[in-house]
This record gives C-alpha cells, sequence and structure tokens, in this order.
C-alpha cells in the first residue's frame, strides 16, 4: 500500500454502524471488516455501543413515527466528527438519502442528518474513495461473481468500488455474470410478505450465479447475502457466498 | 351552476394551493433547436436510405424523369399492380399520364370503392427524417390521406433537399411552415410520419408485415 | 359487490403458469436490450430525461392554465372539447354523440384511457358494436381477456392460443404461420373500418400551443380509425398534455425508444381538429374527451404528484423483476408494473390496492429506466404509510399484530441492552428449529414463509457487540 494512504488512514478516526444483521446473525463480517481497516492503517477505530439500528424495516413497511424514533437515537449515537463506516449500502442510503424524507418536517434533526449523511460510508466505498486504497493485500483462489445490491448501486453509485477491490485480491478471479444488478429478491419484509414472488426473483438471480461459472458470490449488504444463502443452502449448492470484508480480510 | 369543466379546473387549482389567478406564462426552458443537427440533405441520403431498408422498406435513388417512370413501372410489374391512385399535385401529373398510357387504371382519390379497386398509392414526401429511415406527409386538399392508407402499396417521390437528420429536425421543419401561415389550417390538419411498411409483433412477439397499414413501401429518391 | 383480489394469490397463480413465464421473459428480455441499445446509442439520453421531468413537472403545476388553452385552440381547429369528472362521465359523453349521430358501429384504436374507463362494456350495454382494432387488442376482445402489458397486451397468448380463437371464431383451418394470423385479423378489420361510423383512440400527447394531438403505433390501425369514420373521439387523461409542439420530438424520442427500442414507430399521427374545408377524407368531427378520474385527486398529494408524469412507455414493467415474475393481470387494475403498483391505489382508492405499494423490493430499477425520472421508490413509500394509516382505522387483526410488532420493534431498538438480551435469548430458543445442516430450517409464524424455501444462518452465540465488548476488556 502506498505510503501517502497509510498517512491518510492513520489520521482517520473511524466510527463502526455494524447494522443489526451484522450484530446479530454475522458478526464475523464486522469483525473482517475491523480486521481490514487496521490493516489498511487506520488506528482510531470505536464501536459506539449504543447503536441499534437506522430504522429502515419500519420505514419501508409504512411505520415513518416509529422509525423516526429509532433514526432519532442512531443520530444521536453517531452524533460527533468521525467518519463512519458500515458493511451495509443499504443502512447508509438509509441515512444518507432516506432520512432527508423522514425528517423533512424536522428541521433540527434535518440538519443533523444532513451533517451524518457527509460523514457515513459504506466499507468498499471508504477504502476507495476516502482512504485511497485499492490494494488492501488480499488473497482469494477463486472465481468471485459480484452481486450488486440494489440501495448500494442505485442510491449510492457503488459499483466501481468493491469490483476494483476484488481485482486486486491476489488469486481471484472476478467474473461479471448476467443480469448482475437485478434484485435478488430480498427487499426486507417483502422476503415474507410475498415469499413466492422473492423466491422466484431468487431463482433466477442464483440460476445467474451459477451460469457464471462462479464458485464464490459476493456483495456488499449481508440481507441479499442471507437471501442468497438460504437458497444455496437449502439446494446443497456449493457456491460459497461471503461479504466483500470477508474476502478482503483474507491474507493466506 | 357549475359543469364539469368548471369543477375539473377547479379541483386541479385546489389541488396545486393556487390562490389567484397569477400570470402565466408557458415553459420556455425547452429550445428544440438546441438539439437539431442541421446537417447538409446531400450527406444524409445514405443513412435514410440505410435505415429505412432495415425497416422492410424499399428506396431507390433515381436520376432523370424518364428513370423515374421506369422504376415506377416496374414497381406496378413486380407486384402485378393494375391501378393506382396518387396525390393530385402537379409534380405528380406528368407521371400518372404516363402509367395510364402504359395501361395502367387511374382511381380517383375521392372514390368511396377505393378500397376495393386500388392495388398502389402514389404521394409525395414533404420532408424525410435520415436517423429513422422516416418520411413525412403533409395530408391536406389535394394530398388526401388515402393514398398512402387504405391502398395495399405505397409509393412515395421524394427530393433529396427535403431530408434531414433527427426528429428535433423535423419538429423544426414543421414549426417553421406553421409559423409561415396564418394558421395550421392552411398547412396540415394530420402530418403523419411513415417509416416502412406496416407491422406488429403482438403474436408472441415474432414480427409481421402489413396488419392495417400499407403491406409494402417504395421511396423512390430524386 | 366486487370479490376483493388479491395480489399474493393472483401472483402465485401466474408463477405456476408456465406459458406466462416463458412469455413474461421473452417479451421483457427483447424490450429491455432493445431500450438498452437506443440509449447507449444516444450521447445525451440523462439530459433528455432530465429536461422532459422539469417540463412535466412544470406542465402538471400549472395544468388547469394548460388544459384551457388546449380547449381553446382544438376549438380554434374545428373541434369539440369535453370534460369528463370520471369515467361514467365520460362514457356518457361518449354515448351522446354515438347517439347524435346515430352510430352503429365503432371502431377503436389501443387506448389504457379507454380500459381505465370501461368503455367497452358500456357502449355495448347501449347497443353499439365496438370492434378493438389494435391485433393484441383484438385478440383479447374475441377471447374475452384483459391486457396483460401497457404495450404488448396479449403477450400472454401463445401462437397456438390464437391461432385456436381464430379457427373457432371465424370457421377456418388451425393456422400455424403469424403471416397468416394477421392477414385473417386484416382481412377482417379492414370490412369493419369501412363500415364504421365512429373511431375512438387514445392520445399519447396534446401540445397545448397548437391543439395538435399525436398518436404514436406500428400497424395502421389508429391511422385507419382516426380517418375513415366520419366522427373522430379522441379520450386523453389531463396529464397527457405538453405545454407546446416545438417538444414533441422529446417526447417521442423518449417514448417510442424507451417502449419498445425503436428510433421512431411506424406510424405518428400529428393530428389538429377534423378534416379542414376543402379535404375529403379524415372525419368530419373531431371530439377530445377529457379524463379527470382521480388525477385532479392525485395531484392534490406533493409526494406522489409526479405519477402523473407517465407516459405510459411501458419500461417500467420491462426491467421490473417483480412484474417480470407476475405479469400483468397480478395487478388487478388497469395499470400494472411499478406504475400500476402507485397508480391504480391512487385512481382507485388505497381500500381497493391495499397490496399494491408493497408488491415491491424497492430495488428502484424502475427510476433508472423512467423517461421522465418518476420517483418510484418515493411515491410507494408514501403510499405505504397511507395503506398503515388506513389500516389503522379499520382495526383488523392481522393490522395490528404487524402495528404492535413495530412498537415492540421500536422498544428493543432503543435499548440496546434490551436488544442484546433478545439476541442471547435468540441463540436457546432457536435450537429445534435448527436442522442437520446447522442451518436453521424451520420457523413459526410468518417467518415460516422465509423457511418454506430458504435456510437461514443461525444466531451465533457471541453478536458483535459482545466480541468488541469482551476484546477492549482484555
Amino acid at each position: 500500500m502506498v505510503k501517502e494512504n497509510r498517512q491518510i488512514a492513520s489520521n482517520t478516526n473511524v466510527s463502526l454502524f455494524i447494522t443489526c444483521i451484522v450484530d446479530s446473525f454475522f458478526p464475523r463480517v464486522g469483525e473482517s471488516m475491523v480486521k481490514v481497516l487496521r490493516r489498511a492503517g487506520v488506528q482510531n477505530i470505536t464501536f459506539p455501543e449504543n447503536q441499534t439500528c437506522c430504522g429502515q424495516p419500519a420505514f419501508n413497511s409504512g411505520y415513518p413515527d416509529e422509525a423516526r424514533e429509532v433514526a432519532i437515537k442512531f443520530l444521536e449515537d453517531f452524533d460527533d466528527d468521525r467518519y463512519i463506516v458500515s458493511p451495509s449500502g443499504s443502512c447508509v442510503s438509509m441515512v444518507s438519502v432516506f432520512y432527508k424524507q423522514l425528517f423533512e418536517n424536522d428541521e433540527q434533526y434535518l440538519r443533523l442528518s444532513e451533517k451524518i449523511s457527509g460523514k457515513i460510508y459504506e466499507f468498499s466505498d471508504f477504502l476507495i474513495n476516502v482512504l485511497g486504497i485499492s490494494n488492501v493485500g488480499a488473497k482469494y483462489s477463486g472465481k468471485v461473481a459480484y452481486h450488486d445490491s440494489c440501495h448500494a448501486l442505485r442510491e449510492l453509485g457503488i459499483s466501481n468500488q468493491p469490483r476494483e477491490l476484488l481485482r486486486n485480491v491476489s488469486g481471484l478471479k472476478l467474473i461479471e455474470m448476467d443480469m448482475h444488478d437485478a434484485c435478488c429478491g430480498f427487499g426486507g419484509t417483502f422476503s415474507v410478505k410475498l415469499p413466492n414472488v422473492s423466491t422466484a426473483m431468487l431463482q433466477e438471480k442464483v440460476q445467474c450465479i451459477i451460469d457464471s461459472g462462479a464458485d464464490t458470490v459476493v456483495s456488499t449488504d449481508m440481507g441479499c447475502l442471507m437471501n442468497i444463502e438460504g437458497y444455496m443452502s437449502r439446494k446443497s449448492i456449493p457456491i460459497k457466498v461471503h461479504h466483500i470484508s470477508e474476502i478482503l480480510s483474507i491474507t493466506d | 351552476m357549475t359543469n364539469s369543466k368548471e369543477i375539473i379546473l377547479q379541483n386541479i387549482k385546489t389541488a396545486l394551493n393556487v390562490q389567484s389567478d397569477d400570470e402565466f406564462s408557458p415553459y420556455s426552458d425547452f429550445n428544440n433547436d438546441e438539439y437539431t443537427s442541421n446537417e447538409n440533405s446531400s450527406d444524409l441520403i445514405e443513412e435514410f436510405s440505410e435505415k429505412l431498408r432495415a425497416q422492410s422498406g424499399s428506396v431507390e435513388i433515381i436520376k432523370n424523369t424518364k428513370h423515374l417512370n421506369k422504376a415506377v413501372t416496374a414497381i406496378f410489374d413486380k407486384t402485378d399492380s393494375k391501378s393506382f391512385t396518387g396525390w393530385y399535385t402537379e409534380e405528380l401529373a406528368g407521371l400518372y399520364k404516363t402509367l395510364q398510357q402504359k395501361g395502367f387504371k387511374y382511381i380517383k382519390s375521392t372514390r368511396n370503392d377505393l378500397q376495393a379497386k386500388c392495388d398502389i398509392g402514389i404521394t409525395l414526401a414533404d420532408y424525410a427524417i435520415s436517423e429513422s429511415g422516416t418520411i413525412v406527409l403533409y395530408n391536406n386538399k389535394i394530398k388526401n390521406r388515402n393514398c398512402s392508407l387504405i391502398v395495399p402499396i405505397h409509393i412515395a417521390i421524394l427530393q433529396k433537399e427535403k431530408i434531414v437528420k433527427s426528429i428535433f429536425d423535423i419538429i423544426t421543419t414543421i414549426s417553421k411552415d406553421y409559423s409561415t401561415l396564418d394558421s395550421i389550417n392552411e398547412l396540415s390538419n394530420c402530418i403523419t410520419l411513415i417509416t416502412g411498411p406496416s407491422r406488429t409483433a403482438d403474436i408472441e412477439l415474432i414480427l409481421t408485415l402489413g396488419v392495417h397499414g400499407p403491406k409494402e413501401l417504395y421511396v423512390l429518391v430524386v | 359487490m366486487l370479490l376483493k383480489y388479491s395480489f399474493e394469490e393472483e401472483s402465485n397463480k401466474a408463477l405456476k403458469n408456465k406459458n406466462l413465464q416463458e412469455a413474461l421473459i421473452n417479451t421483457t428480455n427483447r424490450f429491455r436490450s432493445a431500450r438498452n441499445k437506443i440509449v447507449s446509442d444516444s450521447d445525451n439520453w440523462e439530459e433528455l430525461r432530465q429536461v422532459a421531468r422539469s417540463i412535466k413537472e412544470h406542465t402538471i403545476n400549472n395544468l388547469h392554465n394548460y388544459l384551457q388553452l388546449l380547449e381553446n385552440n382544438i376549438i380554434s381547429a374545428g373541434g369539440h372539447v369535453h370534460w369528463a369528472r370520471d369515467s361514467e362521465e365520460a362514457c356518457e359523453i361518449i354515448r351522446q354523440i354515438a347517439q347524435k349521430n346515430s352510430v352503429k358501429k365503432i371502431v377503436k384504436s389501443k387506448s389504457m384511457a379507454t380500459e381505465e374507463i370501461h368503455l367497452n362494456k358500456s357502449l355495448e350495454s347501449h347497443g353499439y358494436s365496438v370492434v378493438e382494432t389494435d391485433l393484441g387488442e383484438y385478440i383479447l376482445q374475441l377471447s374475452g381477456d384483459r391486457p396483460s402489458h401497457i404495450i404488448a397486451p396479449a403477450i400472454h397468448k401463445t401462437k397456438a392460443d390464437i391461432s385456436k380463437l381464430f379457427s373457432e371464431k371465424f370457421n377456418v383451418p388451425e393456422y400455424d404461420d403469424p403471416q397468416e394470423l394477421t392477414s385473417i385479423a386484416r382481412e377482417k378489420l379492414r370490412s369493419e373500418f369501412l363500415s364504421a361510423d365512429m373511431g375512438i383512440s387514445g392520445v399519447n400527447f396534446a401540445a397545448a400551443d397548437t391543439g395538435t394531438i399525436a398518436i404514436v403505433e406500428n400497424e395502421g390501425n389508429a391511422r385507419l380509425t382516426t380517418t375513415l369514420p366520419k366522427i373522430h373521439i379522441a379520450l386523453m387523461g389531463i396529464e397527457k398534455i405538453i405545454p407546446k409542439f416545438d417538444q414533441m420530438g422529446l417526447f417521442l424520442k423518449l417514448l417510442i425508444g424507451s417502449a419498445t427500442g425503436q428510433k421512431i414507430s411506424t406510424y405518428v399521427s400529428l393530428i389538429t381538429g377534423p378534416r379542414k374545408k376543402g379535404e375529403t377524407d379524415g372525419p368530419k368531427e373531431f371530439h377530445l374527451v377529457l379524463l379527470d378520474n382521480g388525477r385532479s385527486k392525485i395531484m392534490s398529494n406533493p409526494n406522489t404528484r409526479e405519477s402523473l408524469y407517465c407516459i405510459r412507455c411501458g419500461a417500467c414493467l420491462n426491467i421490473c423483476p417483480v412484474y417480470r415474475k407476475v405479469g400483468g393481470h397480478a395487478y388487478g387494475g388497469t395499470y400494472s408494473g411499478p406504475i400500476g403498483a402507485i397508480i391504480n391505489p391512487q385512481l382507485e382508492g388505497i381500500d381497493k390496492h391495499p397490496e399494491l405499494p408493497f408488491a415491491s423490493s424497492l430495488c428502484g430499477a424502475c427510476k433508472d429506466v423512467c423517461p421522465v425520472k418518476i420517483d418510484f421508490p418515493k411515491v410507494l413509500l408514501d403510499l405505504r404509510r397511507q395503506v398503515i394509516e388506513n389500516k389503522s382505522k379499520e382495526n383488523s387483526r392481522a393490522g395490528l399484530i404487524e402495528k404492535l410488532s413495530f412498537k415492540v420493534w421500536k422498544g428493543i431498538n432503543k435499548h440496546p441492552k434490551l436488544l442484546q438480551l433478545l439476541n442471547s435469548i435468540g441463540y436457546y430458543m432457536q435450537k429445534p428449529f435448527i436442522g442437520n445442516n446447522n442451518k436453521i430450517t424451520s420457523l413459526p409464524f410468518i417467518f415460516s414463509r422465509w423457511t418454506k424455501t430458504r435456510d437461514l444462518a443461525p444466531i451465533p452465540k457471541k453478536s458483535f457487540r459482545q466480541i468488541w465488548k469482551e476484546r477492549n476488556n482484555d
């Protein structure tokens, strides 16, 4: 890694926004993310321990009042000058894009969310665009298909960042699968409200992964990956499912 | 007593929270001319031909009047056509005379039995759009609609100077033509843009030609 | 009393229909790749979209002025303008014109607005013969079916279906060749056109400053419908208006490119009123019927007002991962796909379509392709809020359970220690649901809808916050 980048990294203070899914179900993703940040030279990493959720599940389900209360707590938990880094494009977009809608009638929290929006980053976006690092010294032998998570792609414009990082992983072959930007069918509560439609969408996504010849599928969001992995597991499809932080954390 | 018009307009004003009848100025931030290309028509003949052929239209470049007559007669022979109708314009009168001399029957376009009697319809093309292979017809008193519509085969004669590049160019052209006359009523109440023979893909997305409009389109560029 | 349809039930049926699934994939793939080519060949597509959106925004925000301007110019051109508050009134207006002119037979070209007002049913019940002339719509009329796609209404019908249908209706052999089938339709419909007293069309765009309407098609049936009969009635949603004729190029390019991926459709008709003095063909009377039917109500909600920018291209259908799996009928209304999900509830009432705003994973692909940049996710979210507000007035059991769940969810997420406790409890409570592969293979209540087709990663013993706490206490 270039010396200047390490300079940037060592001067960067990061607060972790782990997200409820990663906290409860996939802590290893959070651990991998921390490992990579440290390897990249970020020394000052904190975990605001009061954090819980960004409020998205309630917001998306039509319960703005409940979402707002949880969102206010989020803003208060993360109200300082540190960068906020998260292993989820979906949750970051909730804060940086949708809080504007949630707080449109509340001047105080609108301003606070604007301030925090400027500081919150999805993990791969943070590495590339804040730390200026595209090679984290990782190794992974495998053919990887990258799945574009909907919110990460369409709300945050995340597309090149994870791909660049993956391309620089030693031994990794990046494959562009067919319909890589099509929704996997998760959509939060959508997956249980319309399970048959969700599963049909998921089947199509999994077929694209299989057809690509990849042995691994990677994305920036555990909502998507939990969904994809759930189906692969049920059907005993031996393709590995990893969050990008997990791939980037492997050095041997 | 309020009528539906007043109710609808009031509903709209209420929905928009319109306080009073403010000064209204129509949208002026869009300038169609910014999107025109103003390319020279002689450079566009090839593109026009290519694009129309790709839409199953036939295009032939014509050198002179003799060649035109020959080309039109060839179409009649090829399609086994015996009768025709056409726009009653000066430019086409000579052609019709020649065709009649060759034994092809001319049917007045105002006849009620045009559908039953007529094999070919002949018109001019007032303009053409090269990027899409489109011809543009200004229908009016002597240039009626049925000549390019109700007939199974349509022949259009196009002057090459009348080819413009894009849809933005044609809109500018039509707008200019409208503004040089007192009202649209003078120019044309029905302008038709035609790009090839009639088509559909409503049956399993399989392309078929000649649904309702003409099955064949021949454009002769003079 | 109308049976309340269920999007979930209809979509389940659609998922099991193999022919439909194949048709949906073929149709949407074809339209999508054609549109993609138009976009990639264009060097300013994004700019055009933004300009179009700005024009639409301005137009809707001044709709009362533009409608008045349009009416003035249509009348100057020798046409008539009628205003219809709702479906019934629109049908009544059209019936009265037919009655006044002793009309017996009516031909129609494709118009979603006429579907919306159930025009055919109204006319037929009053004794008029109505013939759909767009091939897809004609097929549906013969089979008693409804459209399933905005641009290609009969995609759910196979060639074999159509062959059998024509054979039954016209006493001809069952032809296999689509060209043959098309020729049969051409012949049958030509005689209808020639004997029709009245033609009814839709309107793609109406330019307020000249009173010109644009009709876009490939078959030629709209041209015949608006030329042969002595009366032409054009039905138009009030939002289809554009300020100026010189914006036609922009909107035609965006509409046609987005809908079918063509540079231009085979025929575009720019019509200003009836035939003028001295003309020998064309309709003697031109009537424009302006349709409100709930559009002015949509305007009163600034969060959803942009639903009215829609130019009915169908691009959102072709990219929607939900539409592509369930087709048009599942949406239970005139319109389908993302546009259907936002306007069916707004035009017909949220209580009639409470599931539609949720018939989406909020992926946002529709927003990406919409030529006028409608922010579908934003509108869907507003409609979801409305559905929930309505539900709490209804006091249904399912509604109360969900409301309570989110109150509990809120409580837990305001208290991290409670969240942690729940994690620990969950770790132990999940054990009976874990299968041989060390994954959760079944779950109770609504969560069984997940585990029916998918496993779930089990909750690990330690959450991230626990691991972090322990590491930092070392």
